[in-house]
């Protein structure tokens, strides 16, 4: 019999080209929402079928990137019209991509984008305009998403909606679908976000959000992006030399009503920059003042690499994680470094950052060149605390970590770099750095920390894949075994696994070290003892520590038939039953397996093959039939002994035996014959 | 032969000053043991010989015939006296019992009826005396040398039935729990 693993996650084939969602909504897969579509999320019709002639879409997720699952959740809480706020999520059987995606419905805008997703010339606006229909509405869909303390990272002219036809009050688009800030243009992000990879920029804050609002805003008010033509690199180095007001307005006109607000949000440290109640302020026509940023030590003479003169330290960094990090620990080691930073450019906190950084070592799979990668990671954080951390190829928001982790895994790629970069403790040395002694800071030094000896503990349930499934809640499953199931969910688990062995994905063990750590994470009760079962030595210990493992979870999440996973124990039941010495109750198992398997219960088999009562008595009537057989052996060793001594003792107890059988005839005779002869 | 006199533990064997002595293995102190019953069967053969003698010395001046009958009807029980060897002179204890019970019959018609030696040879004529008083010994002597291989046998038998009861016993056991149950 087989189980339809839709019936478990609350779906079932929508009629005609399309799948059902829970119950409620049919995505069409013929019928595309090309003006809806998110970069990496295609949009397709979804018919609510509880209120028919209601206007929504599904996005479909990409499976190679996680969805924000946390920024899902939180708008589906706060139900704000100013956002795009999903209105059912789950995975769905995708019959075009021939797996299961993720898909998120969300309620159709009335109106347009502002601008199409790659547009970067667009009709500019004018500024009363653009406060009224576009800062004003997403200020205040910022104040919503604040209070959930949930930063959108997605302001773009491509991802800007209005809520009416006419135009006249923009909305935020999707932010859900892609790690945060994955497809924002590097001039729409803060200097820290561009130097970050696309996909590790981390949800950051509200700052981040304010800062896109400005270029935004610089970006309509022109009609074309702010620095078009410049390379991502040249952008990257104009903000931090010019810093970005400069950097973005360049040549550009800025309307003098405006330029009070773009200043206060383009302003590149996050604490001098405006926050949302100085911009409530400014729309209700108060005057603002500046608020003053802690001044840029500049070095008297510049630090010069490869002809680059740099006067500042976040430059200098800049210019060092462009070199090989060979070259770079060469420079760091030359004395003309260590003159520059003490005497030249003479910041103490710097000056002492870097001590901390050469006198913090960690061991290195790569060596001495690891070695030297991580002392470069360190001298760049010391150099620009605020930047992420740049080790190799990566450059990672502290939050941003997670999500290199997963793309990493669902892409296939080198674990090594994320490994490594916990193993060298470089985000508790990015929170040190910050300077700052608040309580996040220590909670997220405790929480690498803990992600460190997770990532070092190798037992199934632990591991690398354990770092990734805390660190991305709503990552699911990557197990090759159950990936095209999109387990994101425990009650879908037991299901995708009896599809995989339906499916001979699964042949042996149906357990693997992610479906170990993704159970790990999201079942609390599981015992730790069973997951290491897993991997024990004797055979049928794995075999059993998996049927129980899988046993809690029917019981637990259902479903009650998986016919293929109990064939597939069913094959695996020989060396359990073997455990039992005693033959007999090894063919009585084996004759009653059968029975056991049709009832299609985990819970009953597991209880079956690993009866702790059936093993006890097992165990004491072989101790009695050891005992019982060393009784033999001894009466063997008496029979033996006994008949060597046979002859003698016959001999003994013989010429005994004749001796008073003669008397008792002896005496008999003359008893007869004193009787026959009358004198008795 | 007299037993050497065994020294007590601890005492100093002369020459050996106060030197442990170490104890005499099993085997050597069983070798001399067989020597006191020896002696002490000897002497029961002696004795025994000597109150036989005795007696039939009272007898010879008292009742001469049957003196003459015990000598002639008693061959089997001295030749058992001059076989025996065993501690307790079991072949003696079993042939002599049976050969002088079977001779009380004509010892006690001489008594009462013709006590003369004609009668005593009159008895000796018949064959049927010869099979009375000798055939009684006879089995005695049957008797002393068959019922230790009865008994010897019966006791093989059940052994045997112990030994294979265990064996299958066991191979029960390790068809049952294998080859485990050995250890």
């Amino acid at each position: 019999m087989s189980v339809q693993p839709q019936a478990n996650s609350g779906m079932s084939a929508a009629s005609g080209a399309g799948v059902r969602l829970k119950d409620r909504f049919d995505i069409q897969y013929d019928k595309p929402l090309p003006g809806l579509r998110s970069p990496s999320a295609p949009a397709f019709v979804a018919d609510d079928i509880r209120t028919p002639g209601s206007r929504h879409f599904a996005l479909i997720c990409d499976p190679k990137m996680p969805p924000r699952m946390e920024a899902i959740r939180k708008l589906q809480l706060l139900k704000s019209a100013g956002v795009l706020t999903p209105v059912e999520v789950g995975a769905v059987d995708w019959a075009p991509a021939n797996r299961r995606m993720f898909a998120i419905v969300c309620e159709q805008p009335l109106g347009d984008r502002l601008a199409g997703p790659t547009d970067n010339m667009i009709d500019p606006w004018g500024e009363e305009a653009l406060v009224a229909h576009i800062v004003a509405p997403i200020v205040q869909t910022l104040l919503d998403l604040d209070r959930e303390m949930l930063p959108h990272r997605g302001i773009r002219p491509g991802n800007i909606f209005f809520r009416d036809a006419s135009r006249r009050v923009a909305m935020l688009g999707d932010c859900m679908t892609a790690p945060p800030g994955l497809y924002q243009s590097i001039v729409y992000e803060t200097i820290e976000g561009a130097l970050a990879q696309s996909h590790t920029r981390g949800a950051g804050s509200t700052a981040q959000d304010l800062y896109a609002l400005g270029v935004l805003v610089l970006h309509l008010l022109s009609g074309k992006l702010p620095c078009a033509g410049l390379t991502e690199e040249k952008i990257v180095e104009d903000k931090i030399k010019r810093g970005s007001f400069y950097a973005l307005v360049s040549e550009q006109r800025v309307p003098t009503g405006l330029s009070e607000l773009l200043r206060g949000l383009l302003v590149d440290e996050p604490q001098a920059r405006w926050r949302l109640g100085d911009i409530q302020m400014w729309l209700d026509g108060r005057r603002m003042t500046t608020k003053q940023a802690p001044p840029t030590i500049r070095a008297q003479r510049g630090f010069e690499i490869e002809g680059e003169e740099c006067e500042t330290a976040r430059h200098l960094a800049l210019v060092l994680d462009m070199q090989q990090p060979e070259a770079a620990g060469r420079i760091l080691r030359g004395q003309n470094f260590e003159t520059w930073i003490t005497r030249t450019l003479g910041d103490k906190q710097v000056v002492e950052a870097i001590n901390t950084a050469f006198s913090t070592r960690s061991e290195s799979a790569a060596g001495a060149a690891g070695q030297s990668a991580q002392l470069v990671s360190r001298v760049l954080m010391a150099l620009d605390p605020p930047a992420p951390i740049r080790f190799r190829d990566a450059a990672t928001a502290v939050d941003g970590i997670g999500a290199l982790l997963a793309v990493t895994m669902l892409n296939g790629g080198d674990l090594m770099l994320p490994s490594e970069i916990l193993s060298a403790r470089l985000p508790q040395f990015w929170c040190l750095r910050q300077g700052s002694a608040k309580g996040e800071d220590q909670a997220t030094i405790r929480f690498f920390d803990k992600m460190l000896r997770y990532q070092d503990d190798k037992r199934p349930g632990y591991g690398i894949e354990r770092v990734a499934y805390e660190m991305m809640p709503g990552l699911h499953c990557l197990s090759p075994f159950i990936e095209g199931r999109y387990v994101d969910q425990m009650k879908d688990m037991l299901p995708a696994i009896e599809f995989a062995v339906q499916a001979k994905t699964i042949d042996v063990s149906p357990v693997d070290r992610h479906i170990a750590a993704f159970i790990a994470v999201h079942e609390s009760d599981i015992d730790d003892g069973l997951l290491y079962t897993l991997i024990h030595a004797d055979p049928a210990t794995r075999v059993i520590g998996t049927l129980q493992l899988l046993a809690f979870l029917q019981e637990t999440y259902g479903p009650p038939m998986v016919p293929s996973l109990i064939q597939l124990f069913g094959q695996q039941a020989k060396p359990v039953i073997e455990r039992f010495k005693s033959r007999y109750t090894r063919t009585r198992m084996q004759a009653g397996l059968a029975a056991i398997l049709k009832e299609n219960s985990l819970r009953k088999l597991a209880d079956y093959l690993d009866s702790a009562d059936e093993q006890r008595k097992d165990a004491q009537r072989f101790q009695r039939a050891r005992l019982e057989y060393q009784q033999m052996t001894k009466q063997l060793e008496k029979a033996e002994q006994q008949t060597q001594d046979l002859n003698s003792t016959a001999k003994l107890a013989g010429h005994s035996v004749a001796v008073k059988i003669a008397s008792l005839i002896s005496g008999a005779i003359v008893a007869v014959t004193l009787f026959a002869m009358g004198m008795l | 032969m007299a037993r050497p006199p065994v020294p007590r533990a601890g005492a100093a064997k002369p020459g050996q000053g106060g030197a442990k002595k170490k104890p005499a293995p099993a085997g050597a102190a069983q070798s001399q043991r067989p020597k006191a019953p020896a002696a002490g069967k000897k002497s029961g053969k002696h004795a025994t010989l000597v109150l036989a003698v005795l007696a039939m010395l009272v007898l010879a001046l008292f009742e001469r015939p049957i003196c003459l009958l015990l000598l002639l009807a008693l061959v089997p029980t001295m030749l058992a006296w001059l076989v025996d060897d065993t501690p307790g002179q079991s072949l003696i204890r079993t042939v002599a019992p049976l050969n002088l019970a079977s001779s009380l019959p004509f010892a006690i018609k001489l008594w009462h009826e013709h006590n003369s030696l004609d009668q005593v040879f009159d008895f000796m004529s018949g064959r049927a005396t010869w099979i009375a008083l000798y055939g009684a010994a006879t089995f005695g002597w049957m008797l002393y040398y068959l019922a230790p291989a009865v008994i010897s046998t019966v006791v093989q038998r059940r052994i045997e039935r112990l030994r294979d009861n265990a064996i299958d016993r066991q191979q029960a056991l390790k068809d049952e729990w294998g080859d485990d149950v050995e250890k």
